[in-house]
């Protein structure tokens, strides 16, 4: 066999187990959303990726839920999108200041907050739900979005915080220091200078924020008493619960949650490499 | 003196004269709080055998009328109520609960009362071994009563007819002794106080690298004296094995399974559901009720139990949100003394340079509160029972040295995890890696097309993904099961009894789950090697093999590590897959350490153990990330 042909054959090989193993991988997802466009109540009954009896009924059942009048559904989609929203933007604030001072500055504390961030990724969350709950209860901000955001951001601080250090320490300090010469203060240059060129980092650590919030149930079950207050997932999961479980309708209720999660994923997923290991790999 | 260290000096000093003063309030708060309920529930009592007195006056169709109205009061209880032998008995009956049946040894599903029912059915084989006979699997249904005890309080007596093959085989008895004596918390407080001097000390002169013999003998006296103080309290027991009370009770369980033994199903249910609630503290809660006609032919009732019971669910929360200030200030307390040195220099710093801390607050402070806060009044709960009774390291104890009939086996779901944990990341590094070099290869076409595709699974919302999978492995309508009958075989119940395939659906999920993420971290390292470096290697005839281990792997190092180390502490603690897949079963085998500590929160509201159960979770960790970062130094630079 000519070195030609040698190579073409594992040319075409590799494509061949790249293509089955990335079909092995979306295997799941395909068959879910067979079952949320399938007609039929019985589950799957084939390995086709196609529905049988294709129908819009699941998602006009889910989308349209309501109860006593109340549109739960809707309820249900403004508290995610005004939760996440919010944690998004108070996360990136605070992530991206701290991690500016943790980078650039040295000051008494510095390595102890750095590490405390890094231990309290250890802390179990199983651990946190009744102080936390109590916390909230004596800062009022029980059943209210607001304690949601604010748990929700801190919840991703640390994850951020290292990642936009990484990121940061990456800058070359000469602009800063020209820009110091000019006699831009600490602040315009944290502004103008360190956030532009940390684009791509703080847009994944939006996302990383956006999907704490965007994704979490077992919080927002524990903190909201009142139904309505109930976000997404919340719903998500009653639709495999204890006593009923619909999973046609589970498997549309994934789709149009997890729609906007990949929806990001895919606009942000060219700085996803860069923003991830730029810290890391520096050395 | 200098700034800092004055600071420094001041700083101790008002911590030392707070932390005593916090300790002091904390305790006697909780101490009032703790005595205001103990009498609440002992005075419900105490009516509640009022009402039974006067109910010893009626007639049978009154009682009928009676039970009737209580059965009304509330709906949401199924309750049996029966006469047997003179005696009017209500049980609970729960909608499904399991059937209580146990081998002499105890079953796990019984909860924390298992470890004194198992003394009370080893007790009891001992008694039928002594007259030759043999128990085999028992079941135990039982009764439970309050009476006056001889001192003028009141007492439980429970009864259990102990059956054998569905053939009564004798009875046990249990007698709780309310202890209403005013606990004395002195010997808790020193020990607590032993304990925060401790800390203090090692914060104050930073542990030395080579410990003075006095600092030595100094931590560990103090340390010893916390464990043996804190141990003293520990071992108060409230509940005794009566033996006195034991023919009493034999003559009421007797009379009941000679004469209706179909109820005793529904009294062993009401039996399980009592231990399983509220064994560790019968003195402040129960759920189930009899009412029992004496041999005088006055009733008796435990309704009073019931109502306590229903208060009981509260206290916890209500106890512990008063304390929660104290709770607060001692846990910042502990963290300040632990970093005394660098306090001073902290509050000089942001006294001369606040423009630099403005940065870093806000984070901070959100952290302070919602995280670290939380954290140490988690990590303090691990040190009380349910009710808040201050046992010292007693759940440490009863996880580290379990009895031999316990609920749990924490080396065992140790193993489980540890297990779980490294075929995860094993998978994943290689799985990712593997990936990340194909699509690095210039060979291979559409490498943007693949990236995306292949990174899917981590933009699905991980909760889904368990369900998904769950749904995947579905015996009847699961795609698993359809898709190995195409191949022939057939079908596997996943979710049966086997460990091994609860564990597999388990290990399937979260690989899907985590390989992209080790996939996006090794392809940014591998974009990031100089392709000169191979050239060079080319030209010196290197083997792919050899470029492999000698440029690749090298390079990737710095941000494999502390990818790995992420992923291993994410994977540690992977609560959504296990417990919406596999749900730790069967019967608890796959569970690891975070979904076996929710068990006991949630399921056996055991708050103090499962607290218990997570610190031992965090020190692990912790333990782990200082080891393997030292071996690695994989975060080496990034404080630079």
């Amino acid at each position: 066999m000519s070195r030609d042909a040698k190579q073409t054959l594992r040319s075409v090989l590799l494509h061949v187990v790249l293509t089955a193993f990335t079909l092995v991988t979306l295997a799941p997802l395909l068959w879910v959303l067979k079952l949320a466009f399938n007609g039929s109540r019985r589950g799957l009954s084939s390995l086709s990726f196609l529905p049988e009896e294709p129908t819009l009924d699941n998602f006009r059942r889910v989308i349209g839920r309501s109860e006593d009048g109340v549109w739960v559904f809707g309820h249900h989609l403004w508290n995610s999108v005004v939760v996440s929203a919010a944690t998004t933007v108070l996360g990136i604030a605070l992530a991206t200041t701290a991690a500016y001072a943790f980078s650039r500055f040295r000051f008494p504390g510095r390595r102890a907050g750095l590490l405390s961030f890094l231990v309290s990724q250890m802390f179990p969350g199983v651990l946190m739900l009744i102080p936390l709950y109590i916390v909230l209860q004596k800062l009022g901000l029980l059943n209210l979005k607001l304690g949601l955001i604010l748990v929700y951001s801190t919840t991703a601080i640390p994850f951020c915080v290292w990642m936009l250090k990484g990121y940061f320490d990456t800058i070359p300090r000469d602009l800063e220091e020209s820009a110091r010469i000019d006699g831009a203060s600490r602040f315009t240059i944290f502004w103008r200078i360190m956030l532009p060129l940390a684009m791509p980092a703080i847009a994944v650590t939006g996302l990383f924020s956006f999907m704490t919030a965007w994704n979490e149930f077992l919080l927002a079950y524990t903190f909201m008493n009142d139904p309505l207050a109930y976000t997404l997932p919340v719903e998500i999961q009653q639709y495999v619960g204890d006593q009923k479980v619909e999973w046609e309708l589970f498997a549309a209720s994934s789709v149009i949650v997890s729609l906007p999660v990949m929806a990001l994923f895919y606009g942000l997923q060219k700085y996803l490499v860069g923003g991830l290991t730029a810290g890391a790999v520096k050395g | 003196m200098d700034g800092p260290r004055r600071v420094h000096l001041l700083a101790a000093g008002v911590l030392l004269v707070a932390m005593v003063l916090v300790l002091g309030l904390a305790l006697r708060r909780y101490q009032e709080e703790l005595d205001a309920r103990r009498l609440a529930v002992w005075e419900a009592l105490g009516e509640a055998m009022a009402t039974a007195g006067r109910a010893g006056s009626r007639t049978p169709t009154e009682l009928e009328a009676w039970a009737a109205s209580r059965r009304e009061a509330r709906p949401n209880v199924g309750r049996h109520f029966f006469l047997a032998a003179g005696r009017y008995l209500e049980a609970l009956d729960l909608s499904e609960p399991p059937t209580f049946t146990m081998d002499s040894r105890g079953s796990r599903d019984l909860g924390p009362g298992d470890l004194r029912l198992g003394a009370l059915v080893s007790t009891l084989e001992q008694h039928v071994a002594d007259r030759g006979g043999h128990l085999g699997d028992l079941e135990t249904g039982a009764l439970w009563w309050a009476e006056p005890s001889e001192d003028g309080g009141q007492r439980l007596v429970a009864a259990f007819p102990v059956m054998r093959g569905g053939v009564f085989a004798g009875v046990a008895g249990v007698e709780t002794v309310p202890d209403t004596r005013r606990r004395n918390l002195v010997p808790a407080a020193l020990g607590i106080l032993a304990f925060f001097t401790l800390l203090f000390l090692a914060g104050l002169r930073r542990w030395p690298r080579h410990p003075t013999p006095a600092f030595l003998a100094a931590a560990l006296a103090s340390g010893a004296v916390a464990l043996a103080l804190t141990a003293a309290v520990a071992n108060k027991d409230q509940v005794r094995l009566s033996t006195a009370r034991c023919g009493q009770a034999a003559l009421l369980a007797g009379d009941l399974a000679s004469t209706a033994p179909e109820l005793l199903p529904a009294a062993s249910r009401a039996w399980h559901q009592i231990w399983k609630r509220e064994a560790p503290s019968l003195g402040a809660a129960g759920t189930g009720d009899a009412v029992v006609r004496g041999d005088d032919g006055s009733l008796r009732v435990s309704v009073g139990l019931l109502r306590a019971g229903e208060d009981g669910a509260r206290i916890l929360e209500q106890v512990f949100a008063d304390l929660v200030p104290f709770l607060a200030l001692l846990g910042l307390l502990a963290l300040l003394s632990l970093a005394m040195p660098g306090l001073g220099r902290l509050v000089h710093g942001m006294v001369t340079m606040p423009g630099i801390y403005a940065y870093v607050v806000p984070a901070m402070a959100g952290m302070v509160v919602l995280v670290l806060i939380p954290f140490v009044m988690g990590v303090l709960l691990g040190f009380f029972t349910t009710d808040l009774e201050f046992i010292g390291l007693g759940n440490f104890q009863e996880i580290l040295f379990p009895a031999s009939v316990s609920d749990t086996n924490f080396y065992l779901t140790l193993g489980v995890t540890v297990l779980w944990t490294v075929t995860n990341v094993v998978l994943h590094v290689t799985i990712g890696l593997a990936l990340a070099l194909v699509l690095n290869n210039p060979a291979v076409k559409a490498r943007g097309l693949f990236r995306v595709l292949l990174i899917v699974p981590w933009a699905v919302p991980n909760y889904i993904t368990a369900l998904i999978w769950k749904w995947m492995f579905n015996y009847e309508f699961g795609a698993i099961n359809l898709l190995l009958q195409a191949l022939g075989l057939s079908k596997v119940a996943w979710f049966g009894t086997s460990f091994w395939t609860n564990f597999l659906a388990n290990l399937a999920t979260n690989t899907w789950l985590g390989f992209p993420f080790m996939m996006v971290v090794s392809l940014g390292a591998l974009q990031s090697i100089p392709g000169e470096l191979y050239e060079a290697a080319d030209i010196d005839g290197a083997t792919r093999w050899q470029k492999f281990r000698g440029i690749t792997l090298p390079l990737l190092k710095p941000a494999l590590f502390p990818a790995i180390i992420l992923g291993t502490i994410w994977t540690f603690n992977m609560f959504n897959v296990i417990y919406l897949v596999s749900g730790g079963g069967p019967d608890n085998q796959t569970n690891i350490l975070i979904t076996e500590a929710y068990r006991f929160f949630k399921v056996l509201n055991r708050y103090g153990f499962a607290a218990a159960y997570c610190v031992m979770i965090f020190v692990i960790l912790l333990l782990y990330t200082i080891i393997t970062n030292r071996v690695t130094r994989a975060t080496e630079g990034t404080f630079e």
